[in-house]
């Protein structure tokens, strides 16, 4: 499904990504890993168009969306919930899942209501008053409600309790099941790539060092600990 | 009684100030609210809505139609505007403060070479009198605030109520992730920019039979617009309509006691002590 090719991305001054290849597979949950500040906000924000790629190729299936603008991308059928959710907060909530479809027209979808029941009793609400896990819901219903894809996810469960993620992970694998969907899944937290990930990949120092089984991994693995550890 | 009827013909053109001042305010605020854009040019394009007005009742069109073509056309400039310069530069708020200043003087040269430095002055499309009450008041004021009040409420439902409104609203807040909901912000920058720019001509158009129309009228709107906005807050609607409120109304009703000169500077006084009480000005952020 997404194919990224030796892709360079940084800001300016100095390279952040420098080579990274790695394809997502159609239908999976593939998680990318590493620590902070390795640059996988940064993937994320090339893939939806929203940073240039220097060099390097990034498709989507055959159509090549390295450094088109975001709004194509989207067009094609990819969707976003950026690190931090990027909720806008005063507006409703129904006003932030209508964003979701006001490029292409038409209404929110009822299936996503059934998803996020807490959401559709909520519409009226201004965004920003609501608690974290259900800003998180409503970042990754309004990236739904467009129908895409491929749903690139940046560290959803940050900031979120345990049970709140565990729920969250259950839900994605029904929604994956359902409508056929790819994920992109930037995570730091290991239960939630072995409860929903297939194929986890780790990045290091701009690079893929690697990937491994997401059911094999454990706090123990010597992956984990070489790219993850402390 | 007397004293009101003494009051209430200044006080309605102070309103009829107020109201057209309005649609300058509102249309800088929302082309800075959306584009983080400080438009100097916004006043050469209320004084090209005048000349446009002008132009086009000299050849015979019918007062309001020329209105409603001079917005259009001054809309069509702030397309051309917007496309060359202003989306160029967007991302660097000093150069579009230069660009914008430089635009305004080559706007203001362009209408003296094509017209002369000279004022003209334009009829009224009627110069009929309404009884209201004890006062008989001029008719075509009164149509002009109906018609600026109007076009101010649709302004102010097509961001609070239409799609249209939401994305704009979205690529101000967070245009990144207005992006990647598929919103084109580029384009929604330039419908912006095209709607600020066609109230601010639509404003000019009907003041153009109030005032004499000259190349430099621009600026005696342009620095009560801003003064607006500083005092109200651009954060909001209501801040720009309070904004100009005070502005204009001050304006326009010490117009009638001190000179037009001492008035400004009696305004810019009371505007300085109103941003100094309140920096982010009078109404808060909903
Ligand atoms: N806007 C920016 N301008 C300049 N440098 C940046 C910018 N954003 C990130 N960086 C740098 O790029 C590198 C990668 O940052 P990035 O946010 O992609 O990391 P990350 O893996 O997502 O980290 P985290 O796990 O903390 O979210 C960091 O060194 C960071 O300092
Ligand atoms: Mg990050």
């Amino acid at each position: 499904m997404l194919t990224i090719s030796d892709l360079h991305v940084g800001y300016g001054h100095g390279t952040v990504l420098q080579g990274v290849s790695m394809i997502v597979p159609r239908g999976t949950v593939t998680a990318l890993m590493g620590r902070n500040g390795m640059g996988k906000t940064t993937l994320c924000r090339a893939l939806m168009g929203l940073l240039a790629p220097s060099a390097g190729s990034i498709r989507l299936d055959e159509l090549e969306i390295g450094g088109r603008p975001p709004h194509r991308i989207a067009a094609a059928g990819v969707a976003y919930v950026p690190q931090g959710r990027g909720i806008f907060e005063r507006f409703t909530v129904e006003e932030n899942l209508e964003l979701g479809v006001a490029a292409r027209g038409g209404r929110v979808p009822a299936h996503v209501y059934r998803w996020f029941p807490t959401l559709a009793e909520l519409r009226r609400r201004t965004a920003g008053t609501l608690s974290g896990g259900e800003q998180q819901a409503l970042a990754i219903a309004r990236a739904l409600v467009s129908e895409p894809r491929l749903l690139i996810l940046d560290e959803p469960s940050e900031g979120l309790q345990p049970s709140l993620v565990e729920e969250m992970g259950s839900l994605l694998l029904r929604i994956v099941a359902d409508r056929h969907l790819t994920v992109f899944l930037v995570e730091q937290n290991l239960a939630l790539v072995r409860r929903i990930a297939t194929i986890a990949a780790f990045l290091v120092d701009g690079r893929i060092a690697g990937g491994a089984a997401a059911r094999d991994l454990s706090p123990e693995s010597p992956v984990i600990h070489r790219h993850l550890g402390l | 009684m007397d004293a009101m009827i003494a009051w209430a013909p200044l006080l309605l053109d102070a309103l009829s100030f107020v109201l057209v001042l309005a649609l300058v305010s509102l249309g800088l605020v929302v082309i800075f609210g959306l584009l983080g854009v400080i438009n100097l040019a916004h006043g050469e394009l209320f004084m090209l809505g005048a000349y446009a007005v002008a132009l086009a009742v000299g050849w015979g069109v019918p007062f309001w139609l020329a209105a409603a073509l001079a917005a259009l056309a001054v809309g069509a400039v702030g397309w051309l505007i917007s496309a060359v310069l202003i989306e160029r530069l967007a991302a660097r708020p000093l150069d579009t403060i230069l660009a914008t200043w430089g635009l305004a003087i080559a706007l203001r040269q362009g209408v003296v070479l094509a017209f002369g430095p000279q004022s003209r002055n334009l009829d009224a499309p009627t110069d009929a009198d309404v009884v209201l009450g004890a006062i008989s008041y001029p008719a075509y004021r009164l149509y002009l605030m109906a018609l600026a009040a109007t076009v101010l409420i649709a302004t102010l439902l097509l961001f609070a109520r239409t799609r249209f409104g939401l994305t704009a609203r979205a690529a101000m807040a967070r245009p990144d992730m207005a992006a990647a909901l598929g919103i084109d912000v580029r384009r929604v920058w330039r419908r912006t920019f095209v709607l600020g720019a066609a109230l601010a001509g639509l404003a000019g158009a009907l003041i153009a039979p109030l005032i004499s129309v000259d190349p430099y009228m621009g600026l005696g709107f342009l620095v009560p617009a801003f003064l607006s906005i500083l005092v109200g807050g651009s954060a909001s609607f209501a801040g720009v309509l309070v904004g100009t409120g005070i502005v204009g109304g001050a304006d326009s009703l010490l117009g009638h006691w001190l000179s037009p000169l001492a008035a400004q500077i009696v305004v810019f006084v009371v505007a300085v002590l109103a941003i100094r009480v309140r920096p982010t000005g009078l109404v808060r952020a909903p």
